[in-house]
């Protein structure tokens, strides 16, 4: 997803004619505000009997085979692309334009002065944005708790069958259980936010990290 | 001048103030949490038991 994302960034700054970066870039703006349940449907609607048909083979064409994992794949990518893409587009402008002219004067190519000249100096940027749409990706509950279709983890987690089978997510449980529970499982519940909490810290560093060691400040 | 200087004054504290509320809340969220957190662990559930079994588990308890 990153390196799509990225690649597309790249594109629409150094290489997309004008017009088509002034139609695409306010759709990829709107893309990004959609509500997530929006794409939770239209995952239910097309990703998950798609993926049950492809995945009958291997499922035994269950009815329940589309769930699970690899529509919550596709679904985030969907939902965190256009985040991703959005912030990197903001972080390759960001690049002062002395590093492109200082590239070309020294006689690189257009794609040599992209790749060794103004990736690498949006580089921390991109790192941000990258972990910023995964952020983003964890923190999701109603689109993927909708196409993993499951209350429960199955019962082999390390097959690839797993992908194609009703999963749950940490976050839907507490979504739908937290307010009957009471005592030790309510405090389970608890543990379960945590967890999610630490998670995003620790992504939330890491792109401070990332951040703070930009060439360009 | 005078005026402009108390208005500078005032603005700062305001915002100060917010500021400060902000972390207040943001620190209180996490210490609540965190607090919360670790008390099924003194219940006797297990930390794997708790991530895999007892909430999203095949054969949750819950």
């Amino acid at each position: 997803m990153a390196p799509f994302a990225i690649g597309t960034a790249v594109f629409f700054t150094e290489a997309a004619p004008q017009w088509l970066v002034r139609i695409m870039q306010p759709l990829i703006e709107i893309f990004t505000g959609i509500p997530s349940v929006v794409v939770g449907f239209l995952g239910l609607l097309v990703i998950v009997p798609l993926l049950q048909k492809l995945s009958a083979p291997l499922t035994g064409n269950l009815p329940t085979g589309g769930y699970g994992w690899g529509a919550a794949i596709l679904v985030l990518v969907i939902m965190v692309l256009p985040t991703t893409m959005s912030i990197s587009i903001d972080a390759l402008r960001a690049v002062p334009g002395s590093v492109r002219e200082a590239s070309l004067a020294l006689g690189s190519t257009r794609w040599q002065m992209m790749s060794k000249a103004v990736l690498p100096a949006a580089a921390a940027r991109l790192g941000t944005a990258v972990v910023l749409g995964f952020t983003r990706a964890i923190g999701e509950t109603l689109a993927v708790a909708l196409v993993l279709g499951g209350s429960q983890i199955p019962d082999k987690l390390f097959t690839l069958k797993v992908f194609f089978q009703p999963n749950v997510n940490i976050t839907a449980p507490i979504a739908s259980d937290f307010g009957e529970m009471s005592g030790a499982a309510q405090n389970a519940y608890w543990t379960l936010a945590f967890v999610l909490l630490v998670i995003t810290f620790i992504f939330v560093s890491i792109s401070r990290l990332m951040a703070s060691r930009s060439v360009y400040q | 001048m005078q005026r402009a200087r108390l208005a500078d004054r005032v603005v700062s504290v305001v915002f100060f103030l917010c500021a400060l509320l902000l972390v207040a809340v943001i620190i209180s969220v996490i210490v609540f949490i965190a607090s919360k957190a670790f008390l099924v662990f003194g219940q006797g559930a297990t930390v794997k038991g708790v991530l895999f079994w007892y909430l999203l588990g095949p054969h949750r308890a819950v």
